[in-house]
Formats: structure tokens, sequence, C-alpha cells
């Protein structure tokens, strides 16, 4: 059925066919791939997705669990799923008013404001409710399936509070532009993104049952005195009364937010196309600074262009802050606390230094500029490596070294770990990393087979250091160190291959 | 107007050579191709659509590997020897490489060091060119708040930081206003006054028509005439009054 041109369902429509025109992806040959092979991929992980559910769900029920003990655990994933819907919904209404994409013939058309805000706040529930459903509905299914029609209120409360955190996070954004101005907001937005994506791993730390915190949370929500906090986690238990207000509330807030500040969002718009702002004159004059080496003028321009831009700056940082839970983890295990700490260091390393050099690698700006001078490519890629992996290194070098300082022979292993894997993990990149350009860093730099293949060169460093570290208290472990090594020497020859085969 | 010094650079008579060349991508996009440029020349490369001047260029500056073929930049074999065959030359393509991060003083400075020029050396250079071009006032900008035009001519500040002897440009004049364009313009004339070679393509006639010495037509791959103005008129068969237009749809055998 298609609409007529000009309403608001059928500019729905029309987003929904560019959605899917997305689907189709371009071969690096120039050929479109089918749209099939995605749906098809998609399709079987649902079914991989179902089968997990239908084995976990009968499991769920048969545990004994304390009074309120599965409204806490039920609030805990709402709280999980609210920081991390959060977390999206602002990256899409940041992409909304400053991407600018098609919406500058949206808004030079006659098509009513409303119906153009409508359809992209839409848009970002839409996504932000598929991205959710897609792992959560087979729990439901499932659930329902094993005869607890309960489990069917995941679809509610997913679609419900995508509606509340989609229609928040446009608030948030549309009234900060108007406090602090486009690009500020931009900025300030990509960095709340990121830390709402990683707030609920650091949360989880501080108020895990040994915290105070999370003894003094335990005993409130445990007793009787506090039960209105727990009215998220009985929504999601599917019991009809806070099931119904919450998707009441996620009605009303989207309704509201569409229907009373389509006006803030055009002039958002209009504030976030002039943005840029020229940056005021030096004093002084033009200032130079010619002179630097090829090899260090390279890696101060790769190190400006990353710290300059705030959006793949918060992206970066984003990845390193899920690794903090890691490192807290390691901390709380006094035992083997040293040979995991130096493991979690080596893998922090590595995976940043195998997103700086996707960015730096894989991601250049102006690749014709640089093949277009005399010199052999092997120079300035060097100089691009040493780019990606001091930052990598300097970041974990204190700990490392205060180790080293420590226990000497330890220091030593990790130190020489560090290095090891920092600079394979950026040479897989480079030989068989995924092309695209810097802002494709979330969805292309980890994937195809060089993301596979760093993530395993990574683990398999991580590993072999655990191993050497315990292999000195018990010889036995010493030939898996060796193993683990040449898991991540395989990894290496196989991106290599790959990129011969390329070339 | 001030200009730039340009560098030592190898004595040859000729600026570029392409001899055969051949690259496909499926379908042969330059099909044996053969190609001079003398030094001191201003050539413009004209041809419709799709007809190869750009994977001519980039063949002939080492970004493109030729499937056969050979490339010569002031007497150096771009394929034996890329490093020195590129010394002497610049090359800017339709999109302006620039950083959009980066201001153009840190744009100039990168560049500079990618070609090795000492700070006596570009300094100097770097102030007269972006002075020239109207970007001193916008030198502790960044690039990416830059219009087109002005991302053009600081890619073009860029191509003359190591004062090239050999400079090719793909649709240089693209999004420039009036203004900017004949400075671009003027620039180039006066290189090939200093003695540089200039090899251009583009799609306004006009900037052929009043700036070449020479200019070749290509279709399909092939180089199919070659001349000065008035031997392209006589080839055609056009009067002596016939305009560069006349003579391109005529040997490009486009509908008038």
């Amino acid at each position: 059925m298609t609409a007529r041109p000009g309403t608001t369902w059928w500019l729905l429509q029309h987003e929904v066919r560019m959605y899917f025109s997305g689907l189709r992806k371009v071969r690096p040959d120039g050929k479109i791939r089918s749209r099939w092979l995605n749906l098809a991929v998609l399709a079987v992980i649902q079914v991989v997705l179902h089968w997990v559910a239908y084995h976990m769900v009968p499991k769920l029920h048969g545990e004994v669990l304390a009074p309120q003990l599965d409204a806490v655990l039920s609030l805990a994933a709402m709280v999980l799923m609210i920081t991390l819907m959060l977390a999206t919904a602002l990256r899409g209404s940041v992409s909304a008013l400053f991407d600018r994409g098609d919406l500058d013939l949206l808004l030079s058309s006659p098509l009513p404001a409303g119906s153009i805000f409508f359809a992209r706040l839409l848009g970002i529930v839409v996504s932000v409710t598929g991205m959710f459903l897609f792992v959560l509905a087979p729990f439901a299914n499932m659930g329902c399936m094993a005869g607890h029609p309960g489990w069917l209120a995941i679809y509610v409360v997913v679609v419900a509070l995508a509606m509340l955190t989609s229609s928040a996070a446009m608030l948030l954004t549309l009234g900060l532009v108007r406090l602090l101005g486009a690009r500020r907001t931009k900025v300030l937005v990509q960095v709340l993104s990121a830390v709402f994506g990683a707030l609920i791993f650091l949360v989880s730390q501080l108020a895990g049952g040994r915290t105070p915190i999370g003894a003094w949370l335990q005993a409130r929500l445990l007793g009787t005195d506090w039960p209105v906090a727990l009215w998220l986690g009985h929504a999601l238990l599917g019991r009809p009364q806070p099931l119904l207000a919450m998707a009441a509330a996620g009605l009303a807030l989207f309704f509201f937010t569409t229907r009373y500040t389509r006006k803030f969002f055009v002039r958002g718009v209009q504030q976030a196309a002039g943005s840029g702002r020229a940056a005021r004159a030096p004093r002084g004059g033009v200032r130079f600074n010619f002179g630097r080496s090829l090899t260090w003028g390279t890696m101060v321009k790769e190190w400006r262009l990353i710290a300059r831009d705030t959006r793949l700056l918060s992206q970066v940082l984003l990845r390193l802050l899920y690794l903090v839970p890691l490192g807290l983890v390691v901390f709380n295990r006094a035992q083997t606390v040293d040979y995991l700490t130096g493991c979690a260091l080596v893998f922090v390393a590595a995976s940043l230094a195998g997103a700086l050099a996707w960015i730096i690698v894989v991601a250049e700006d102006a690749p014709d500029l640089l093949f277009s001078a005399p010199h052999r490519a092997g120079v300035l890629l060097r100089a691009k490596l040493a780019a990606a992996v001091i930052p990598a290194v300097a970041l974990v070098a204190a700990p490392a070294l205060w180790l080293a300082v420590q226990r000497p022979l330890m220091g030593t292993v990790i130190v020489a770990g560090l290095l090891l894997a920092t600079v394979s993990t950026a040479c897989i990149v480079m030989w068989s990393g995924r092309p695209g350009t810097r802002d494709q860093f979330n969805r292309h730099s980890t994937g195809g087979i060089g993301g596979v293949l760093q993530s395993i060169n990574g683990m398999a460093w991580c590993a072999a250091v655990w191993l050497l570290l315990s292999g000195f208290e018990r010889s036995a472990w010493f030939k898996w160190s060796a193993a683990a090594v040449g898991v991540a020497l395989v990894a290496m020859a196989i991106a290599w291959q790959s990129q011969r085969r390329k070339t | 107007m001030q200009h730039c010094q340009l560098n030592n650079y190898p004595m040859s008579d000729t600026a570029l050579q392409l001899q055969s060349l051949v690259k496909s991508f499926g379908r042969p996009a330059v099909d044996h191709l053969n190609l001079t440029v003398r030094r001191g020349e201003f050539y413009a490369l004209l041809g419709p659509n799709g007809a190869g001047k750009t994977t001519t260029l980039r063949l002939a500056t080492g970004l493109l590997a030729p499937d056969g073929g050979q490339v010569e930049v002031l007497g150096v074999d771009m394929l034996a020897n890329p490093a020195a065959a590129k010394r002497h030359l610049a090359y800017l393509p339709d999109e302006p490489m620039v950083y959009g991060k980066l201001k153009p003083t840190e744009y100039l400075e990168f560049v500079a060091g990618l070609w090795g020029i000492g700070a006596a050396e570009a300094e100097p250079r770097a102030r007269r060119l972006l002075g020239w071009l109207d970007l001193s006032a916008h030198a502790h900008e960044l690039a990416e708040g830059f219009s087109r035009g002005m991302k053009q001519k600081l890619a073009l500040a860029g191509a003359l930081i190591h004062a090239p002897q050999l400079l090719i440009l793909d649709e240089p004049l693209t999004g420039l206003d009036a203004a900017a364009a004949r400075q671009v313009k003027d620039l180039l004339q006066q290189h090939v006054a200093d003695g540089g070679t200039v090899v251009l393509t583009t799609h306004i006639l006009e900037v052929a028509e009043r700036l070449a010495q020479r200019i070749g037509i290509i279709r399909a791959g092939r180089l199919v005439a070659e001349g000065t103005l008035d031997e392209l008129r006589a080839l055609a068969g056009l009067p002596a009054d016939g305009t560069l237009e006349d003579v391109f749809l005529q040997l490009t055998g486009e509908p008038a």
C-alpha cells in the first residue's frame, strides 16, 4: 500500500525503504551484495538465540529466590537496559540533528516540520527497540511457549523503555543545544553517550554485593521499606500495574516530545547547520613549525587528527571503559592479582593499539596524498604503526613499569608481552583491517576477518603472559604459554597472507 | 605577483611520457595510450565523461599501477623508481586531499615533511602561498569549516609547497568562484612561465582554449587527437573561427 505523498505515513514508508536499501552493502569490486545474505545471517542468529532461551528459561524458573530478589534482579536488568538504550538514543539524537543526510532536502520541502521530527524520533525508537528485541525477544517467545506468559512483558517493556529513553535523549539534546549551543552539545552528548554505555559496568562494580554501597542497596531493596523502587523490576516480571504505567509513560513522553518540541527541533537543526565556529586568530600572526622528520611529522599529524575528533575519541575511550571492570575484577582477586593484572594490561593495550591502528592506517583520510609522496610506502606505514602503538603502550606503561620495579621478572614478561601484543595487533589491522572511513569506526574496526584475528591475537598474548607467569610456579604451564604464542603467530600469518592475496 | 622558485630537477626535454599505457577495470579504461608532454608546456587533456582522463592522470602519478606500458616523469621511470619520479611531481585531484581536522599551517607542515622540504625553504614559500591564495586570515582555522573552494586552494598550496616541476591537476577549477578561479589560472600560467609544466583535465573548455599550448582529446581510453587549437581545427575540418567546443564535439562524436 502506498501512502499519499507528503504525509507523515508516506515519509515513514520512505524511511523504512531507505533502511532496507542500507542493508545492501557494496562489495569491494563494486557489485552490490544481496540483502538476503544479511537477513539470512540474522535469521540464523535468531534461531541460535531461541535455542539458548529454550534451555535457559526453565532453569531460571527452577531457581528458588529470596523474597523480592526476583524483582531486584529484574530491576538490575532494567537499569542495564535503560543506560544502554540511553547511550544508543543519544547517539541517534546527535545523528538526527547533526548528520545532514537528506535533512536539508526534507526541510526545504513543503513537508510539515512536525512530520519530519516525528519520523526521525520514531526512527530512533524503532532502532533502539529493534536492537534490544533482537536479543530479548527469543526469551519472551520461549518463556511464553514454556507456559509462562509473563515473559511477553519483555515486548511491552522494551517498546516503552525505547520510547522513554529516545524521547528523553532527544529532549536532553535539544535542551542542551538551547543552553550551550550546537557545537558544545555535539561534543557533550557524544561523551554522555559513551559514559552511559559504560555506566552500568562501573556501577555494577561499585554496587556489587561485597562493597559497602552494594550491601546498603541490598538491605534497602530486599527489605520491604522501599518497594516503589522495585516497580521497574515488577514491570519486567509482567505484573500488570507497573507494566501499564510504564507503557503509558512511554507513549505520553513520546507524544509530548513530538507534539510540543518540533519547533525546538527545527531551531536545533538550524543551529546545528551553523555549528562550526572559527577559532580566534592567534596573536603574532601565522606561525609554522616546519622541519619535523617524516616519521615524527606523520605521528604528530595522526595524533592531532584523533585528539580533535571528539566523536571518534569518545568511541575509542568507550571501548576502553568497557575494559575497566575487567581491571576491577582483577583487583578483587587478591590471590592471583599480579598475573591477571599483567594479563589485563596486555589485553587493554592490544585492544587500544588495534583501534588506533584501524583509524590511523586503514581509515586514512587522504591516501592519495601519501601515495603521491616520494617515499616508499613502508616508511609511512612504520610511522603510522608507531603512532598507533605508542599511546596504547603509554596508557599502561605506569602500572607495567611499577610491576617491573616491584617484581623484575614478572614486570619484564609483562612489558615484553605488551610490546609484542600491541605491535602484532596493529600489524594484523594493517594487513587485514576492514576498509572504512573514520565515521564507520564502530561498525568496521572490529568487523571482518581482521576484527576476528585481532581479537584472537589479543587474547592469545594475554593468555601467553598469564601462562608464562604461572609457569614459574608450575613449570608444566610453560608449554601452554608457547602454544598461546603459536596461536598469536598463526593469527598474524593469516592476516599477512590475506594482505598478500589482496595485492 | 610572487611565485615559487623551482627545484633543481633531472635534465630531460620530456616532462611526462606515457607509452602504450593500458589499464582495465573489467572494461578497458586506458587503452594503449601514448602521450608526450614537453617540459615547460601547458597541456590540457579533454574528453567526455568516462573517457579515462582521471585514470590516465592517476597512472601518470603512480597512484595506479598500469596493466601494461610505461610512465616516465622528467626522464625517470615511475614503475622502476617511483620515489625519484614523484620527487618533482605534484598531483591535485578533483576532490581536495586535505585533512578536516588540521589547520592550513599544520597541513602545509605535513606535506612539506612528506617531500622532505626543510624549514628555511618551506616557511617563506608557505607564507607566500597562503597570502597569495587568500588563506592567511584562515590559517589558524580547521579546514573542516572551509568551503569547497577554500579546500581546493589549500590543496593547491600543498601541491606547490615543494615547488614541483610537473604539476598534474584533475579539474582544478571545480567549485572555485570567479576570483579564486582567476587566481589559480594566473598561478598555473606563472608556473609555466617559470619553466614548469602543467597537465590538467577540465570540462571548462574556455580554460583549455585560453591557457593550453597543446590539447589532447581522449576517448574510450585512447588519444584521438592532439595538437594546438589551430591544428585541432584543421583536423576536425573546421574554419579558423571554430571554437574548441565545436572541435571537441566534432572529434569526440558527441551530439552538439
